[in-house]
């Protein structure tokens, strides 16, 4: 099971699919739940995730406008994709029938 | 191209990010900074960027890697071997950690319950102690004990809810509880005396109002009697003991901290004053009172002087110079040690840092040494936290280990710090209890380890690409070498301001010390004997004196003996006396003795002659002082009279001047004195001296007794010393705070020491190649030894003079302390400056030498 930052990490990588670099997930995260992510635990999060090997990573090319830094980009394993899924149903089956109320303000 | 995102802001996220991912971490940051600046400008994209990075460094954003117990205890696991490798340098940090610790907690454990612990009694902040005052030419007063008169005159002021008084002096008596009579020190009190006191009886009661009126010799007994003398009889309440004969019923037993600040009792016996507001002049009272809770010190201070100055009008023979002022209980405690506790506590402190700093030289050493084993570990993936708290894990380890050493040595060291202590500072019953000490402990252990951990773990576990950085060249890094200049520096600095402290008490003890008494010590032997009133009227005590005198005289090991009433330096008190048809008062102590004291004392005569064996017609000595006292003009005192207390007293015959003793301490001048034969029924004498002919004083003691028990069987000797003893004591304030402040000078400046030694054996051993470079182009011994010498003598100078200021700038703490020496006396800092530069090239002098002896060859080699 993912933890919170990894679980929204892997919901970010199935939108963005090839797009996705540490920048495009914090935005995307931040877009939808309002969240401002430290890119410490975005970076910590995403090494847990290759641990598990539920995301593979490659190293991009040096670009201007990022100080001549390199993107990590990301990419779902098919475990990573499972994962996601399997979060997403254990998300369902928990707020099946809370819907009302977490609605309601 | 567009601006740069702050670098400061960049620097502190890339320390949160692991090294791996930090390229992408701040790329990402990149980014967004550029397209936000294009959107929203420059300004607002800094602002989010500076939030970003605040947001990293703020608590609660750190993720914890695993479970934290099994963390801790896998780093002390760690710990442990880590130490366990290099035993040397371990026991080397924890005897270091036990100097500064056992130090602060031998200090500690006496400084906290004297000056700070509350006293045994409830709501202390409303209780007075009465002084009279007495106005002293030029200014100022003096303050003296108080008549019956003066202390009803006290007592009737509104502004105290309850007030008691007790006798100035506690009396020896002689208790007989089985064949043995024992001495004990008796105040007298008044029945409210508990009461004001907010005493609690710890078996029967205290004295009631109600005792006032009846006529029954009551005692309340201290615990310590009560188990010393009465096994803790619980029957105790009811029994009838005789003291110097007479019947006395127990009714109470009271905790032994009672006496603290009035007198330090073996029991308290009731007694009744007269209301009578007439000057007796008899002035053996002190009082204690209560103020009332809505009256500030002020205030109650105004009212006596109200009333002082009305009785001063009525009786203006006693009391024209005279008010009544009451003054706070506490600092009447606290205050005479207040000065040297202090200072303890502030040269605890001081070697607290050295060791401190001595333990960060120490430890960067280690780390240092330490680089490869941490960039390892940096490389198999341990986080910097990790790394961090294993160095910290070490140094609380070491820490607590030192703590232990430290405390056991501050607990066997305390009984002589107690034993050092000056009489009435320290009450066994206040001690803090074993959890407080140890909870001290081991928080200022904690502390300590932190702060030592602190610098050095955290540049040992920044170094993640030591492996790669390593030093290669010939040279040690400057910024290594700052460092540990800097160290040396601070360290000494601490030291000098500690030396300088200590060198200052300690000059001034060598003073008090040179200072000549007035009289001589040379193995005499001092015995108190107390003649119960009720079987010696004054023609059977001189008769009693007279005999023991010749007997313990002509005791085979003894060679002379006499008896007096006080010995000096162990009493303050005073009498005035009236120069013949004036009415002028001079205050002078008064001396009753037999006539071999000025011999077995050796005062010596100055005019006229000594007193005989038999003086009917009251021929008095006075002391030079004395004599220039009651004839400021020069007139010659013998043959004049003077009378005893007032200008109506009764007149006695000066015969003779003899020279002055220093009777209250060594560090005031000589007081005046009178001296007068013992056959003057007032002063009965209380002394008996006997001068050893040549063996050690103690063993006149067993004849002495013989002596004593021949002629009343019934008569205690109590407080066996020698006169040696006496003038011993009267320094032993002095001498406690020079022997810790000393201690802790030494031992700083060993550890310093050992710090210069350490750092320039590191340094040499760095710059191995350099040197050998040096040599081999021809650079001789002498330049080689300067240079090694060099890069710690700007240190030390640095050091010495920030510690001649700091020193200087405490100064006022010791000030108190001194006898006759300023605080800034330039000798005592010169002194300690040329000292310390000493010490300081003799630890240099080794590493220097085998710089010296480097051979360029095999350096080169290397």
């Amino acid at each position: 099971m993912a933890g919170d930052i990894e679980q929204l990490i892997l919901f970010a990588l199935f939108r963005l699919g090839p797009d996705a670099y540490g920048a495009t997930i914090r935005r995307d995260i931040e877009a939808r739940t309002g969240r401002q992510l430290a890119i410490s635990a975005v970076y910590t999060a995403i090494a847990r995730l290759e641990q598990k090997k539920l995301v593979r990573t490659h190293i991009g090319e040096p670009i201007a406008e990022r100080g001549g830094r390199r993107r990590k980009h990301l990419r779902l394993t098919p475990a990573g994709e499972r994962a996601a899924r399997e979060g997403y149903q254990a998300f369902r089956g928990m707020i099946d029938g809370l819907e009302e109320r977490f609605e309601t303000p | 191209m567009s601006a740069r995102p702050p670098r400061l802001a960049a620097w502190l996220i890339g320390r949160r990010v692991d090294a791996a991912d930090r390229e992408h971490a701040l790329g990402d940051l990149d980014e967004e900074y550029v397209a936000r600046a294009a959107r929203h400008g420059r300004a607002a994209a800094r602002r989010w960027y500076w939030r970003a990075a605040l947001s990293e460094i703020l608590p609660g954003r750190i993720s914890a890697p695993r479970a934290p117990r099994k963390f801790y205890r896998e780093e002390f696991r760690a710990a442990l071997r880590a130490l366990r490798r290099a035993p040397a340098a371990s026991a080397a940090a924890i005897l270091t950690y036990a100097l500064g610790i056992g130090a602060n907690i031998a200090i500690f454990s006496v400084a906290w319950p004297v000056l700070v612990a509350p006293l045994p009694f409830p709501d202390e902040q409303q209780l007075v102690d009465f002084w009279l005052t007495v106005e002293r030419e030029g200014g100022g007063f003096g303050t003296n004990p108080i008549s019956e008169g003066d202390y009803n005159d006290i007592r009737s002021a509104s502004a105290f809810a309850a007030t008691a008084a007790y006798s100035s002096r506690l009396a020896q008596l002689n208790l007989v509880t089985g064949t043995d009579p024992r001495q004990v020190a008796v105040a007298h009190v008044t029945p409210a005396f508990f009461t004001v006191l907010g005493v609690q009886p710890l078996q029967g009661r205290t004295f009631l109002p109600s005792d006032e009126d009846t006529n029954r010799n009551l005692l309340v007994l201290n615990a310590r009697t009560w188990r010393t003398a009465f096994g803790a009889d619980p029957g105790i309440i009811g029994r009838v003991v005789r003291i110097d004969n007479t019947p006395v019923e127990i009714v109470g037993v009271v905790p032994s901290t009672t006496g603290l600040g009035t007198h330090d009792a073996d029991a308290w016996w009731m007694m009744t004053l007269s209301t009578s507001r007439a000057r007796e002049r008899a002035y053996f009272l002190r009082a204690i009172g209560r103020l009332r809770p809505d009256v500030s010190l002020d205030a109650a201070n105004a009212e006596l002087a109200t009333i002082m100055a009305r009785a001063a009008e009525e009786f203006p023979e006693a009391n024209r110079f005279v008010s009544a002022r009451a003054f706070s209980f506490r600092e009447a405690v606290t205050g005479p040690s207040r000065a040297s506790l202090m200072a303890l506590t502030l040269g605890a402190g001081l070697l607290l840092m050295v060791a401190a700093i001595n333990l960060t030289g120490l430890m960067t050493a280690r780390t240092l040494q330490r680089v490869r084993e941490v960039a390892i570990r940096r490389a198999l993936g341990a986080s910097r936290a990790r790394v961090w708290s294993q160095f910290a894990i070490e140094q609380l380890v070491l820490a607590l280990a030192g703590g232990l050493v430290g405390m056991a040595a501050a607990w066997l060291a305390l009984d002589l710090v107690i034993g050092l202590a000056p009489q009435g500072t320290w009450h066994p019953d206040r001690a803090l209890s074993t959890p407080a000490v140890l909870v001290v402990t081991t928080l200022l252990s904690l502390a300590l380890g932190l702060l030592v951990a602190a610098v050095p773990a955290w540049r040992a576990a920044s170094g993640g690409h030591a492996l790669q950085t390593q030093t290669r060249g010939a040279t040690a890094s400057r910024a290594t070498t700052r460092a540990r200049t800097t160290i040396i520096a601070a360290q000494v600095a601490l030291t000098v301001m500690l030396l300088v402290s200590a060198s200052l008490v300690a000059v001034s003890l060598a003073r008090v010390l040179g200072v000549d008494p007035g009289f001589r010590g040379g193995g005499t032997l001092v015995a108190d004997i107390a003649l119960p009133p009720s079987d010696y009227d004054a023609a059977r005590a001189r008769q009693f004196f007279d005999t023991l005198v010749e007997r313990a005289g002509a005791l085979p090991a003894a060679s002379g003996a006499c008896a007096l009433n006080e010995m000096p330096l162990e009493n303050d008190g005073g009498m005035t006396w009236v120069p013949e048809g004036t009415t002028t008062l001079v205050l002078a102590t008064h001396k009753s003795v037999t006539a071999g004291c000025f011999d077995v004392l050796g005062v010596p005569l100055i005019r006229g002659r000594l007193l005989t064996a038999s003086e009917p017609d009251g021929a008095v000595l006075v002391s030079e002082s004395m004599a220039r006292a009651l004839w400021p003009d020069d007139r010659d005192p013998i043959g004049r009279q003077i009378h005893m207390g007032l200008p109506a007293g009764p007149a006695m015959t000066i015969v003779g001047i003899v020279g002055d003793i220093h009777n209250v301490s060594l560090e005031r001048d000589s007081q005046r004195q009178v001296w007068m034969s013992h056959e003057v029924r007032y002063f009965p004498p209380r002394r008996i001296l006997v001068r050893s002919a040549g063996v050690a004083p103690a063993s006149l003691a067993a004849p002495l007794r013989a002596v004593v028990r021949d002629l009343d069987a019934g008569l205690a000797l109590a407080n066996l010393r020698t006169v040696d003893d006496i003038v011993d004591r009267a320094t032993a304030p002095r001498r406690f705070v020079l022997w810790l402040l000393g201690g802790f000078a030494v031992i700083a400046l060993l550890l310093s020491a050992i710090g210069i030694y350490g750092v320039l054996a590191y340094l040499v051993g760095q710059r191995t190649t350099e040197i050998g470079l040096r040599r081999a182009l021809g650079a001789p011994t002498s330049h080689i030894t300067a240079l090694v010498a060099g890069t710690v003598g700007l240190a030390i100078a640095i050091g010495t003079s920030a510690g001649l200021a700091g020193a200087w700038g405490v100064s006022s703490l010791v000030a108190s302390l001194l006898y006759e020496m300023s605080a800034t006396d330039v000798r005592v800092y010169a002194a300690v400056a040329v000292f310390v530069a000493l010490a300081s090239a003799l630890a240099a002098w080794p590493p220097a030498q085998r710089a010296a002896r480097i051979d360029p060859g095999r350096a080169l080699r290397n």
